[in-house]
């Protein structure tokens, strides 16, 4: 089992996250290494695609090379976009296993990396305070560099004061309140309450619970999760009228889906199976080992076989 | 560290030039003596370009020595006269009357030329008292010997080892070499040379300032400096623009982290004046602990602003207006005294603070790229966790180890001495610290046959003979001993035996494996499984007769010796089972965790 952390989310033939972009042409601009092309699309997207967008770039193979003279440029974006790069290369080198399991080399390896990232993401928002996709990944290179919640919360804060309800933000600086890094149970409730009192119908930020009870089952070997909550999580997040679909809510749907089906209710997961559609979330899901078999199996079960042949399929 | 003879005054009067009207420069016994009048008490001193960075490891203290015994003839009881030994130069000062001053100059002079070597046991017991009261050490010592070693700026974070061994003929040839009347300047804050001065020296030259290799491979490096804050420290040539990034840094990081968001008590940037072309910068701040993140975070950030250009002009003009302010006093010249005095020891150039030109001149952008260049030469102390933006590690460990004989730990399995012809490792499970014989600084001898060996890097390997299996004091006398020139011992007194470390009684503990660990069977031998066994059977043979000892109990009419022996027999099977019982669970648990 591997934390999510250090997975990548590859597109595969059946699996295609950057399908929930709705950018089309991002993805061949990316693989071509057009950074111009790509430097375009991203700055056409709202926060939330960027967030995404940002984070599958850094999740493909080889985009350094071309984001090094972008960012050595001084690009703003490149070099935001090349930190997020150095953070996954940091967590592939490393590894998504806990401490003890990881050795010495890896952790030079991972600490490099993450110093490399930092410095890019630094230098980004000390020019510009109110660049908020560098301080999006500023709150993981705390994480690794073990910089601690105080400052992981300050980079956080700089997040929240500029975009409130910054869903990804704010499930990265909950990793910092797990007790698996520098927290506790009661400390990352306490921030999904938080999150929560402050956010608007509709808006994924209410829905933190969810990624705290994903992190209990993978934490606690025991664990059944607890699905009553959710079904009114839901209703005030993804399945509320004022909630607009994006991949934050594709992300609270996915772990919805992963909560029922590992506590083994798939009636109740085939709602939010059916509304991830083509455009499936690897939340919760990436946890196990083979993400997406699991995940067609879960699928499966919650909405029956007719619905295999749809995945992926556009 | 041979240094040049200048001492002629002609250079010096060329050098202050710039001070003209504020300092007349004059000599005296071949001293050069600024003088420069002012209202009030009258101030001298006397400065030597020498310090404890001159020393090496087997020395270490002797400046500091130096300047305790020229003092010896002074009254120190006056808080107004003092001596000071620093990294690169060495002062003595006084205030009074003008003839209380003369008195103080000449009679550290005459302390200099004939030291009070009788009092050198006295002197060493102060220096060390000193020296226990935090006198060195300090996150600015690490800072000096993670960038040097132990050696050059590097032993302020060294003990003053050298006091144990300092002799007589040794301080004597000292104080012959560096402090003599071409590698000193005085100064007196008055109009005239009083005719009672006598400033008589060794004769002797000016001896520049020598800084020896530092041991970072790359730079920025960092390292975990064990102070709840951040220090970060770097060489940078000397300029009004590095004078002016100080003063500009010290306001930004007492604005962001004091006065907006209550991070830091202290912060700020200080700038000291190193050789004639070099200057370090050094910028610190403290932080609770918890808050120890933020401060290196907000550091970090505001570091890479400034290299990036980020500098507001209403700070530069703010530090120009503060260091025009710095001149503007009554008794210019006499306030500059003491510092033009270091400054001609460092063959620094004098400029005249009445010409605000080059002041006007900085610029934004050379703000800037001073930061870039602080950066780029960058040593950073981080008081945790596994990094700084774009610095490396400074190294902590060795690369390899020597060849030669192995002795295994008698303290913890895996960790191994090797004593070779190049040298002596102390290995660890993925780690070691080599210390060899041509890098070696200085070693600690103690009679009883421990060593420690300091390399000039600064790591150090310590040989317990008592620790490592068939390690004797002989063949540390003979493999080591034999390979360390006699001047870099450091001869320990000897140490009372309850200090000296005792070998285990039991064999090494395997601490890596936690299954042993947690099994709290360790030193449980395979005997157990045979005494078990053997028990096991004398139980069984001893149930029977118990058993009808029992039933003759209950039925039958015993008495007397009957009754004993059936209590006895009953009572010692019973013993064998529980005994057996037990042995038994542990022969099975030890089967399950496979040993």
């Amino acid at each position: 089992m591997t934390a999510a952390i250090g997975v990548t989310n590859r597109a595969t033939e059946t699996y295609n996250p950057w399908l929930a972009l709705e950018t089309p042409a991002l993805r061949p601009a990316v693989e071509a290494g057009d950074w111009g092309l790509t430097a375009r699309i991203l700055g056409g997207l709202d926060v939330e695609r960027c967030s995404k967008a940002v984070g599958l770039i850094a999740e493909t193979d080889g985009v350094e090379a071309w984001l090094i003279p972008a960012a050595n440029g001084g690009d703003l974006m490149a070099r935001t976009v090349l930190g997020a790069r150095f953070v996954r290369i940091a967590w592939l080198r490393r590894s998504g296993y806990r401490a003890p399991y990881v050795s010495a080399a890896q952790f030079a390896g991972f600490f490099e990396a993450l110093s490399a990232a930092e410095e890019l993401l630094t230098s980004v928002t000390a020019v510009a305070p109110t660049y908020v996709h560098a301080w999006e990944w500023r709150i993981l290179t705390a994480l690794g560099l073990e910089l601690g919640i105080v400052e992981a919360r300050r980079r956080y804060d700089h997040i929240a004061a500029l975009v409130p309800h910054h869903f990804a933000a704010q499930q990265t600086f909950l990793q910092h309140l797990l007790p698996k890094w520098f927290g506790s149970w009661e400390l990352a409730e306490a921030f999904a309450d938080e999150c929560r009192g402050v956010a608007p119908l509709g808006s994924p930020s209410r829905a933190l619970w969810a990624t705290v009870e994903v992190e209990r089952w993978l934490d606690i070997p025991s664990h059944r999760p607890q699905t009553h909550p959710l079904g009114h999580i839901a209703a005030e997040t993804v399945s509320h009228p004022a909630h607009r679909p994006g991949p934050w809510g594709a992300a609270v749907h996915a772990e919805l889906a992963f909560l029922y089906s590992r506590a083994g209710q798939p009636r109740s997961a085939a709602v939010h199976f059916a509304a991830l559609d083509v455009r499936p979330s690897r939340n919760g899901w990436a946890y196990h080992d083979r993400t997406e078999a699991i995940y067609r199996k879960g699928r499966r079960r919650a909405l029956g076989r007719g619905f295999v042949g749809r995945f992926g399929s556009s | 560290m041979a240094g040049t003879v200048r001492s002629d005054l002609s250079g010096v009067k060329e050098k202050i030039a710039p001070l003209d009207g504020l300092v007349t420069p004059t000599v005296v016994d071949g001293v050069p003596l600024l003088l420069a009048s002012k209202t009030g008490p009258v101030t001298g001193g006397i400065c030597f370009r020498v310090g404890y960075a001159d020393e090496a490891l087997p020395v270490a203290g002797i400046t500091h020595l130096v300047e305790h015994l020229a003092l010896h003839g002074s009254d120190l009881a006056d808080q107004h006269s003092n001596g000071h030994t620093t990294e690169q130069w060495t002062y003595f000062h006084a205030t009074g009357t003008s003839e209380e001053v003369v008195t103080f100059l000449n009679d550290v002079c005459a302390g200099l030329r004939n030291l009070p070597t009788g009092r050198i046991d006295t002197e060493k017991s102060i220096l060390r008292t000193e020296a226990s009261r935090g006198g060195r050490g300090g996150i600015h010592s690490a800072m000096r010997t993670w960038r040097y070693g132990a050696r050059g700026p590097g032993l302020i974070g060294q003990d003053e080892e050298g006091l144990f061994r300092i002799g007589a003929a040794e301080v004597e040839e000292w104080a012959r070499t560096w402090f003599t009347s071409g590698n000193a300047v005085a100064f007196l804050t008055l109009d005239e040379v009083p005719e009672t001065l006598s400033l008589e020296l060794p004769p002797g030259g000016r001896r520049p300032v020598a800084l020896p290799p530092e041991t970072l491979p790359s730079k920025p490096a960092w390292f975990c400096g064990g102070f709840d804050g951040i220090v970060l420290d770097a060489m940078v040539r000397r300029s009004m623009a590095a004078h002016v990034f100080s003063g500009v840094a010290t306001r930004v990081l007492m604005r962001e982290l004091r006065r907006d968001q209550g991070l830091s008590y202290d912060a700020g940037c200080s700038y000291d004046r190193i050789d004639a072309a070099h200057a370090r910068l050094t910028i610190y701040a403290d932080a609770l602990e918890e808050k120890s993140g933020v401060v290196v975070s907000v550091v970090a950030e505001i570091l890479a602003g400034m290299r990036a250009g980020q500098i507001d002009q209403a700070d530069v003009d703010a530090i120009r207006k503060q260091l025009r302010a710095e001149t503007d006093i009554p008794d210019l010249g006499a306030a500059m005294l003491a510092s033009t005095a270091i400054g001609l020891l460092l063959d620094a150039d004098v400029f005249d603070p009445r010409d605000s030109s080059e002041l006007e001149r900085v610029t934004v952008e050379d703000v800037a790229a001073v930061a870039r260049e602080l950066w780029s030469d960058a040593l950073i102390s981080i008081p945790g966790g596994h990094g700084f933006g774009g610095a490396s590690r400074a190294p902590h460990l060795s690369e390899s180890a020597v060849e030669g004989t192995v002795f295994a730990s008698l303290v913890r399995d895996g960790h191994e001495l090797i004593i070779g012809a190049d040298g002596v490792s102390r290995s660890m499970p993925g780690s070691v610290v080599t210390v060899r014989f041509d890098a070696l600084a200085a070693m600690v001898a103690v009679p009883d046959g421990a060593r420690r060996l300091i390399a000039e890097d600064a790591l150090a390997v310590v040989v317990e003979p008592t620790l490592w299996k068939g390690l004797s004091t002989e063949i540390v006398k003979r493999d080591i001993d034999s390979r360390v020139p006699a001047g870099l011992v450091l001869p320990y007194p000897a140490r009372a035996a309850e200090v000296v470390p005792e070998p285990p009684k039991r064999p090494a503990r395997q601490d890596a494996d936690p299954s042993r660990a947690a099994s709290g069977w360790t030193g449980f031998g395979p005997w157990a499984a045979w005494t078990a066994l053997i028990v096991f059977i004398a139980a069984f043979i001893g149930t029977l007769p118990a058993l009808i000892g029992a039933y003759e109990l209950m039925v039958g009419d015993p008495a007397g010796e009957d009754l004993a022996i059936t209590v006895v027999w009953i009572g010692i099977t019973i013993l064998l089972w529980i005994l057996g019982a037990g042995l038994g669970a542990g022969v099975r648990r030890r089967i399950k965790l496979g040993e």
